[in-house]
């Protein structure tokens, strides 16, 4: 074979692999409308909605909760102590024992609850950032 | 002039059929395990049925990854999932693809699974680039293997050390970025043979799921002396993806089906090395004593973001994707991870003895040998404070390990040339001990233990010649229970039965002409124990399930009008179709067909091939409906994990030119060319779909030095 043809072929090749390699990803759309992102806020966290696939997320909306959830349901109820993989406000001995990693005690008993620094960090049925900052549980 | 027409035909006939033989010169063969083997008659003597996927194929299909050509087996059920083809789902006459776990996959007759007895995952799947061919059996004659004989075998074969000098350079290129370069060189000095084969690849995947893969294997064979050769194989691999394990909903799927994976922070990262070493000594003209020597290690970390679709107050969520108003039409991603963090160890010696001799008139082939292998795992599992976090908390500890022993004796009788009887036994002995350090966060003391013992009995028999034969046989399927399922957490031996069936086969093959070849299969198989995922408290386990029946039909045909009508080119026409009914008997869903057990699957392929270089492929695989849960519900829950899978299929193209002076090829491929969209899997937490078009174009450059002199 001659090398200018081997050459050729090379660089057909190439070029090939380059113009396909092209087709990608990339068209992404920004997020997907009706769907949601948390967001910082100065009073804690919000949440921001996804407006359209080109533009991407909305505003951050400071007052809402969850999405999906209405208003501020009551704490889950608990009997005895949980000892593993244990939810915010669950009775617990340890803070391995709480997924939210803090085992803390109030006047109710120890509860998992999580660290905080102001009231939006906490639930919306706790409410509160205590003074060991962390969220009260009720 | 008529007689003149004639002779240039096959002339040129003769002329293509040497050119394409030379492309893929055979290099004499070296020692290694094969469940079927390379002779002519092959298929004749081993007791049922089987395939072989050849070289020539893998060539000249240009496969995505092995999926691709495991699908072409009658009978198999080969699942494409995420791109780069880094896992592997095979199904077995309509048992559950889920990770391979139910069928024995070897590569070079080494067992592939992560834990072949206590945890038969196939997370790491062979790379195609590193094959030469791949065999399946699925008769009586897989009692030789084990410890798995329920679904049936499959041999992946790696390159073979080339007798003079071989190098290759192969690069490929195409849509989702996908990019592979790779390397190959082998050579002979002296007894000594060698190969080496490196490669790397990397791509964004279909759905954002980018992935990289490096895989580095070695190959060295030797004659030990004038009777015997030894092989030894290196290899180390080396892969990582964003691989969640949450899919679409049902109505992510109808309006953005080609939407980014929804746990784009989820990562699965794999590394393998592996060894072995193969002795045969030929003693006489009759015996063969062959013994392998192997261990690998595995070891896995996936790390997957927390999510729930049932959210609860004072949870905190990271992002909500899908449709809030919808039933079970919203994920709810949280700020937190489960790590897994798994690592695996195996080793293990099977040594076997072929022996030939005579008893009156009837000519026997004893095969008998014995295995001892050992295995065990390590597991953490750990809580990540972000959805990124390789580190975390540990939540879990608890390792398992297992001893095993296995003996297996077969003697293939040959009454008449025609006339092959094979019956055989295989014994499976297994202990497992577990042991729990650590679990919800708090540090615990608990072990225990399970044994299992399988004899597993099996019969062939062949009559007819290698143009016409008929085989039958029979044969009872073991596979041990997980340890994980076997040895509850607490150290209590959950007394779950081995898993156990019979399978009968009744089949004939057929080759009247060098262009006409057929085979079918009937088969009947009855479990008496199937193990099924049971969700109990969140949890997903195995439980014994009960009695399942297999039943159905594989065909295969190939006919190659380019030698019939001595065209001067390759044309040949592969069809292969597979009717498999398995069904649960008895119980809530009696008559109900398995998850993932569709009633058709279909391929076809027509390939060209010419003298001067150019060749091309049209393939078709069809996969028939399919249902995700035992009840076979048709309406989707909204979530995508429960309904049908409606049937799907591919066209698959691929072109190719070979300048056989230089030695470089340069081809052109199209997966999923009419670019369906369709659900290939709605595990394991909803709607996952096959590939979408990918275009590919690849140039490869093979080099062979002369043969040296001995």
């Amino acid at each position: 074979m001659k090398a200018t043809s081997a050459g050729a072929i090379a660089a057909v090749v190439a070029l090939g692999i380059s113009v396909v390699g092209a087709c990608s990803n990339a068209d992404r759309p920004a997020c997907h409308p009706g769907e949601y992102v948390a967001c910082p806020c100065s009073t804690g966290e919000g949440w921001a909605k996804c407006v359209s696939a080109s533009f991407g997320y909305g505003t951050c909306d400071c007052s809402a909760g969850t999405p999906g959830l209405d208003g501020c349901a009551p704490p889950p109820s608990f009997a005895g102590v949980c000892t593993a993989n244990c939810p915010f406000g669950a009775p617990c001995e340890k803070s391995a024992s709480c997924v939210t990693g803090t085992c803390a005690t109030f006047s109710n008993g120890s509860r998992c609850t999580l660290p905080c620094a102001v009231d939006g960090d906490c639930p919306c049925y706790s409410g509160k950032c205590g003074g060991q900052k962390v969220c009260k549980v009720q | 002039m008529i007689a003149r027409a004639r002779a240039r035909g096959l002339l040129v006939a003769t002329a293509t059929v040497a050119s394409v033989a030379s492309a893929r010169a055979e290099d004499a063969p070296v020692v290694e395990v094969r469940v079927i083997g390379d002779r002519a008659e092959a298929l004749q003597r081993i007791p049922g049925s089987g395939a072989i996927v050849s070289e020539k194929e893998i060539e000249r299909t240009q496969p995505y990854d092995a999926a691709e050509m495991l699908r072409r087996v009658p009978g198999v059920v080969a699942r494409q999932e995420e791109g780069g083809g880094q896992r592997l789902d095979i199904g077995i006459r309509g048992l559950d693809p889920g990770r391979s776990r139910r069928v024995l996959v070897l590569e070079d007759g080494v067992p592939v699974a992560i834990n072949p007895y206590a945890e038969p995952d196939l997370y790491y799947a062979p790379p195609i680039e590193r094959m030469r061919g791949i065999e399946v059996v699925k008769g009586s004659g897989s009692i030789l293997f084990g410890p798995q004989t329920i679904g049936g075998v499959v041999n992946f074969l790696t390159l073979r050390p080339p007798d003079r000098q071989r190098a290759a350079i192969d690069v490929l290129g195409g849509d989702y970025a996908y990019a592979r370069v790779l390397g190959m060189y082998g050579d002979r000095v002296g007894p000594v043979r060698w190969v080496v084969q490196a490669f790397h690849k990397k791509g964004d995947g279909f759905r954002d799921e980018a992935f990289t893969a490096t895989d580095v294997f070695g190959k060295v064979a030797w004659d030990t002396s004038d009777t015997g050769q030894l092989t030894l194989k290196l290899g180390v691999h080396d892969d990582g993806s964003r691989s969640g394990d949450v899919g679409l909903t049902q109505a992510m799927f109808e309006t953005t089906p080609r939407r980014a994976t929804i746990k784009g922070d989820d990562r699965l990262t794999l590394r393998r090395y592996e060894v072995s070493l193969l002795h045969e000594e030929r003693v006489g003209n009759d015996t063969k004593i062959k013994t392998m020597v192997y261990a690998y290690t595995t070891s896995r970390l996936w790390r997957r973001q927390d999510y729930t679709r049932t959210p609860i107050s004072g949870q905190r969520y990271d992002r909500v994707v899908g449709d809030i108003d919808l039933p079970n039409g919203a994920i709810f991603l949280a700020r937190t991870n489960t790590i897994l963090d798994r690592t695996y160890e195996v080793a293990g010696v099977e040594p076997r003895v072929e022996h030939r001799f005579s008893t009156l008139s009837v000519r026997h082939t004893v095969e008998a040998g014995g295995r001892i292998l050992g295995e065990s795992a390590v597991y953490q599992q750990r809580q990540g404070e972000t959805p990124t976090s390789d580190a975390g908390a540990l939540q879990l500890a608890e390792s398992h390990r297992t001893y095993a022993f296995a003996a297996f004796v077969q003697d293939r009788m040959a009454f008449l040339p025609t006339l092959l009887a094979t019956p055989g036994l295989r014994l499976e002995h297994a202990a497992m001990r577990r042991e729990v350090g650590r679990q919800g966060g708090v540090d615990v003391v608990s072990s225990g233990g399970s044994r299992t013992t399988g004899v597993i009995p099996g019969v062939g028999l062949t009559v007819g010649t290698r143009r016409l034969h008929g085989f039958g046989g029979l044969h009872v399927g073991f596979a041990p229970p997980r340890v994980t399922s076997a040895v509850n957490p607490k150290g209590f031996d959950q007394a779950l039965s081995p898993e156990k069936n019979i399978q009968y086969e009744i089949g004939a093959r057929a080759a009247p002409e060098k262009w006409l070849k057929a085979e079918t299969t009937l088969y009947l198989t009855n479990f008496q124990n199937q193990l099924i995922a049971s969700t109990d408290a969140g949890q997903t386990l195995l439980v014994n399930g009960g009695r399942t029946r297999h039943y159905g039909v594989e065909a295969q045909s190939t006919f190659e009008p380019g030698k019939l009508l001595r065209l001067g080119f390759a044309l040949d026409l592969v069809a292969r179709y597979n009717f498999s009914r398995a069904v649960f008997v008895g119980g809530d869903t009696d008559g109900m067909l398995l998850p993932y057990a569709p009633l058709h699957t279909a391929t076809t392929a027509l390939d060209f091939e010419h003298a001067t270089g150019f060749g091309a492929q049209v393939a078709v695989a069809y996969t028939g409906r399919q249902f995700a849960d035992p009840r076979n519900t048709v309406p989707d829950d909204g979530s995508g994990r429960v309904g049908e899978i409606p049937a799907f299929a591919n066209l698959d193209l691929t072109a190719r030119y070979r300048h056989k002076p230089s030695g470089v090829t340069v081809r052109l491929l199209v997966k999923n060319a009419p670019d369906n969209l369709y659900i290939v899997s709605r595990r394991p937490e909803g709607i996952f779909t096959g590939g979408f078009r990918e275009i590919m174009v690849g140039l490869r450059w093979d080099w062979t030095g002369k043969a040296k002199d001995e």
